[in-house]
């Protein structure tokens, strides 16, 4: 199974693993990383290394909150590992369809095509469900 | 509008701070990374030029080459964010500092032994003595973000008293 490793701004990235596990229940194989104001960028490129080298069998998905930001820059530095993927942005409905699709991929890039792709069409306009 | 040239300390380099507040609030066209580990690292600089957006110029010097290059940047007259990962980095350009470039330390990071500043600054002793002496000449903000008010450190020497 793909591990995840959610690492975001503040406590975001609990709080997600937290709702999501609200509502489908207990996940195995997933971590967590904050970065606060003081935290020290290479303490944490550390931890992260770590995790990530925890995953090296089964692969693993980082997911971070905003592209652009110090989580996401941090994860970024693993772009062109083979049994690491990367996306940027997540939200409820992205994590909570990659923890239910980890047991039907074989590998971090597959996994995080279908985040990303969930990620961007869980976000709906309410107007335009009006006017359909 | 007079274009500005700040000279920020942010161990994070450009990240949402940057890019969302000093980028967008100065309209800033130009970023610099003054930093001898920036430049030596491909993976670093092409992380970095990925996130700034598009109407940035976006470039790397070592210490050495920016000082030798300042001049150049200075008469260029665009409003440009010049970051240092260090309080030492800073200081050793301190030969090209003067009375119209702006100062700021944003971010750098908690360590063991570091005095909390704010709650994005946290120095030790050494980086409060070169503060210190930056500071007998310029006027140096401590803030993470340019609309917010500089702590004011009126005892900062205090704080390296035993």
């Amino acid at each position: 199974m793909v591990g995840i490793i959610l690492l975001t701004h503040g406590s975001l990235g609990m709080e997600l693993l937290k709702t999501s596990e609200m509502i489908i229940g207990k996940q195995n194989n997933v971590d967590f990383l904050s970065v606060q104001s003081g935290t020290s960028l290479n303490d944490l490129a550390g931890d992260l290394d770590n995790l990530v080298n925890k995953y090296k069998k089964d692969g693993v998905l980082i997911l971070t909150d905003m592209f652009g930001g110090s989580p996401s820059n941090i994860a970024m530095a693993y772009f062109d590992k083979e049994h690491v993927d990367i996306v940027t942005g997540v939200n409820l409905p992205m994590l909570i369809k990659t923890f239910s699709m980890r047991n039907d991929v074989d590998n971090a890039q597959n996994l995080g095509r279908i985040a990303s792709q969930t990620g961007k069409e869980s976000i709906i306009l309410a107007g335009d469900l009006m006017n359909k | 509008m007079n274009r500005k040239l700040i000279f920020r300390v942010d161990d994070r380099l450009i990240h949402g701070q940057v890019i969302e507040g000093w980028i967008k609030y100065f309209k800033i066209k130009e970023v610099i990374i003054v930093s001898d580990r920036v430049y030596n690292d491909d993976l670093q600089r092409m992380i970095y030029s990925s996130i700034l957006p598009e109407h940035c110029i976006l470039q790397f010097y070592t210490i050495k080459d920016f000082i030798h290059n300042f001049t150049e940047i200075y008469s260029a007259k665009r409003s440009t964010l010049i970051l240092f990962e260090s309080i030492e980095d800073l200081y050793n350009v301190r030969e090209v500092l003067s009375d119209d470039i702006t100062i700021n330390v944003g971010c750098v990071a908690s360590r063991e032994h570091k005095i909390e500043i704010t709650d994005t600054v946290f120095l030790d002793k050494s980086e409060v003595v070169m503060l210190c002496k930056l500071r007998e000449k310029y006027e140096i903000q401590i803030k993470k973000l340019p609309w917010e008010t500089a702590v004011e450190i009126k005892n900062f020497l205090s704080l390296i008293e035993e």
